[in-house]
């Protein structure tokens, strides 16, 4: 019950947006504006860049929205939005968006599975926003929102194999610095 | 730990991580969105202004079709006038345009005047001769305003007339076959014989040279003269003041401003 009337307020609001009506589109950017700060921090190296994207994202939004359908959620079309807008933004304030080719990884470090569930979302967001920006948009797109590596090679202009060897890159140094800050808590409990 | 257990991991604790924003976010987004939809309300406005601007311009500056042919056939009489002026210049042609200026200042001032027109020779002068030429000019410049330009002042149609009965002297000095009508003219204005040999040199072009283009006015009307080929013309600057140009005459169709100076 509180869904339906949850999806009708949505729907509505999306009607009135496409008639252009002001304070509908503020009431759907409060709606959903900190869920998509917390996909565009992702993408961003930090808080200020995040907003950047956001605010761009929901421009974009608002200029595309008589375009959507109700094919889908509207909320997985808004965050599609948000990431399109974050790879985007990087493209023009970042040229170095595709990473030089990689140095051969050494051998993984192994990482205990109850250590990485000791972080918690801010620690986790901390070690995404070291990456370098390549890295960070292949692991984001392919890790967290469930892109295919194609799909990766197509956002992002790379071919599907940079994209995957990326992503092992990427993913070998998050672990890295986790088994480095796991020692570290375990110096400080001893 | 696989690589498929690393990434939920991620996922699950970052998919749905939020966070406030700031408010100028909002405000941000507000201003582009008012500031795109004011485009989208002005540019057809804009555009619509300017053909009417356009539209209105061209409409304004066809010149009308009577006054063109008026004023034509008046520089042809007027040229076959000038002959008379001819005779006392044909020694020296290539002094032509010294001589106009010095017969332009006598003509304002008539007891230099005399002196000249004694001494015809004289023309080809010293240094000296030359300077009391331009100072007399001058002085005829400030002291008479009619004088100036014919393109700066283009005031009022009598002064039109009085330039187009000038002569020009080249154009005479090369025409000896209209010596008769020379000779007409000067019947014509017996009162004045003195006069008529110095008149020719009152002709545009050195007074032009002489004066120039010295404010944003001159050059207004210079080119609304090249355009504008009516007598009234579409707006007109005084001549009178250098050092700030007022607008001395509007002529917008029916719409017909003048001031006198």
């Amino acid at each position: 019950m509180m869904f339906l009337e949850h999806k009708y307020t949505i729907d509505d609001l999306v009607k009135r947006c496409k008639a252009n009506e002001r304070k509908a589109q503020e009431l759907l950017y409060k709606q959903f504006a900190s869920k998509m700060l917390g996909v565009c921090l992702r993408y961003a190296n930090d808080r200020m860049e995040a907003e950047d994207m956001l605010q761009n994202g929901f421009i974009r939004v608002f200029q595309k929205i008589a375009d959507y359908r109700g094919e889908g959620s509207f909320e997985g079309w808004v965050r599609r939005i948000m990431v399109h807008s974050s790879i985007e933004y990087y493209r023009k304030h970042h040229k170095m968006l595709s990473v030089a080719d990689l140095e051969e990884t050494g051998k993984e470090p192994s990482v205990d599975a109850i250590a990485v569930a000791r972080l918690d979302a801010k620690d986790l967001m901390a070690l995404i926003q070291q990456l370098s920006p390549g890295y960070r948009m292949v692991f984001n797109l392919y890790a967290i929102e469930g892109y295919s590596h194609r799909e990766i090679g197509e956002i992002m202009g790379i071919s599907e194999g940079a994209s995957k060897s990326q992503l092992s890159r990427a993913r070998a140094i998050l672990k890295e610095q986790i088994v480095q800050s796991d020692g570290k808590r375990y110096e400080y409990a001893g | 730990m696989q690589d498929k257990e690393f990434d939920d991991l991620f996922r699950s604790k970052l998919g749905e991580f939020e966070v406030q924003p700031s408010a100028e976010v909002w405000q941000n987004i507000d201003v582009e969105l008012n500031s795109k939809k004011r485009k989208n309300v002005f540019m057809p406005l804009s555009i619509a202004a300017g053909v009417l601007i356009l539209l209105t311009a061209g409409i304004l500056f066809i010149p009308k079709k009577g006054a063109v042919k008026l004023g034509k056939p008046d520089t042809n009489a007027v040229a076959k006038l000038k002959p008379p002026v001819v005779k006392p210049q044909d020694t020296k042609p290539e002094n032509s345009s010294e001589t106009q200026q010095r017969q332009l200042a006598t003509v304002e001032t008539p007891v230099k005047n005399t002196t000249k027109a004694n001494q015809p020779k004289i023309n080809r002068n010293t240094v000296e001769q030359k300077e009391q030429v331009n100072s007399s000019i001058a002085q005829t410049e400030i002291a008479k305003p009619q004088d100036q330009p014919l393109i700066a002042s283009a005031k009022a149609s009598t002064q039109n007339e009085v330039i187009k009965q000038d002569p020009i002297e080249l154009t005479a000095a090369t025409s000896p076959e209209n010596k008769e009508t020379v000779d007409n003219s000067t019947i014509s204005l017996p009162a004045q014989p003195v006069l008529a040999a110095n008149q020719p040199a009152k002709t545009t072009k050195p007074v032009v040279k002489k004066r120039g283009i010295r404010n944003f006015g001159d050059i207004v009307n210079l080119v609304v003269a090249k355009v504008d080929k009516r007598k009234d013309k579409l707006i007109q600057f005084s001549d009178t003041d250098d050092d700030e140009s007022v607008i001395s005459a509007v002529h917008l169709g029916s719409l017909k401003i003048k001031r006198d100076n």
